[in-house]
């Protein structure tokens, strides 16, 4: 299975992978985050057809946000501002965030991070051309 | 200082079921934005409500809903003291339900179950009910609604409506936070209706 704990490298620089799809998935893959993660990728896809559960998350442990995208975003970008989160970037366009997002330099603390819906990742991975289900690494 | 503005959230631990909580957090973030100090205060035994400027009285299972019966048998009737009184109550879905029928002494009726988005004269949620209501309703200063979650961040004109005369002709225009998320929210409402 894809996104669960995944790391793949992308421009030859390691990547996780965070499928999220309900609010307990969410909260735990929040407050497992490490704290130092400078780039984190924010997307929710048209699989959340009403987004409204994704504010019953505490996200007090995610510290910042670098892109938020997805067909989402807006819903997304609000939850994250209302809860005090700092974002970087919102991108509506989604094949343009992903490019910009593994465009940055390296982090300087943690690695590149993904937070994703079902959607969201599906349309990532072929996007970024990761389509065979066995060649993952775990964390 | 100004005094601190208190929003009561009634019973979270059964009346959060789709995130109405949200809106109380979408209140005191846009009352810090205007430079009025709030807190949110779990209300989760019988408590005096007088003491609060605003409360929300959320959607619960029936289940839920049996719980709070025994706990806080006088919730419904103090709440609806409230709203008759003039207070700033905010009630969702089966929590507007109880109210309306504790208020109005008339029994709210049910037909086939809408679970979808909605635009009522602009203000946009998402309905998931079997009543027969008006998605939005205001009584004196309370307001009713079926839109279930964060409809204050969805619709912020709506969440300055109900803060009343505390925002009302404030000028935000040096706010970089308005201007941000309201942008956002009209992105929003829109994407509620796309396919």
């Amino acid at each position: 299975m894809f996104s669960r704990g995944e790391i793949k490298e992308v421009n030859g620089e390691p990547c996780e992978f965070i499928l999220v799809q309900n609010p307990v998935s969410m909260q735990l893959n929040i407050d497992n985050l490490s704290l130092d993660q400078e780039q984190v990728f924010f997307a929710i896809g048209r699989d959340v057809h009403d987004p409204s559960w994704m504010w019953t998350v505490d996200f007090k442990k995610l510290k910042r946000v670098h892109t938020v995208s997805g067909f989402n975003y807006a819903d997304a970008a609000l939850l994250l501002a209302y809860n005090d989160v700092p974002v970087e970037c919102v991108e509506p366009e989604y094949f343009q965030a992903i490019d910009s997002f593994f465009a940055l330099d390296r982090p300087r603390s943690g690695i590149k991070t993904v937070i994703y819906s079902a959607d969201a990742m599906r349309r990532m991975r072929r996007y970024l051309g990761f389509t065979d289900p066995e060649d993952v690494d775990r964390v | 200082m100004s005094k601190v503005i208190r929003l009561a959230a009634l019973y979270p631990n059964h009346l959060n079921l789709n995130g109405d909580l949200a809106n109380l957090l979408v209140l005191k973030k846009r009352l810090e934005w205007y430079g009025l100090p709030a807190e949110v205060v779990e209300v989760e035994e019988p408590t005096d409500l007088s003491a609060f400027d605003f409360v929300l009285l959320g959607h619960g299972s029936r289940d839920a809903w049996a719980q709070l019966e025994e706990i806080d048998p006088a919730l419904i009737p103090s709440v609806a003291n409230l709203v008759k009184a003039g207070a700033r109550v905010m009630a969702v879905s089966s929590g507007y339900e109880l109210l309306v029928e504790a208020i109005e002494g008339a029994v709210v009726k049910h037909s086939e179950r809408v679970s979808e988005f909605r635009d009522h004269e602009g203000i946009v949620g998402y309905v998931n009910s079997e009543a027969e209501l008006e998605p939005i309703r205001w009584i004196e200063n309370s307001l009713f609604t079926l839109f279930h979650g964060p409809v204050f961040a969805k619709n912020p004109d709506l969440a300055d409506k109900f803060l009343g005369s505390l925002v009302a002709g404030v000028d935000v225009a040096l706010n970089e936070h308005f201007a941000k998320v309201n942008e956002l929210a009209e992105a929003s409402r829109k994407t509620a209706f796309e396919d």
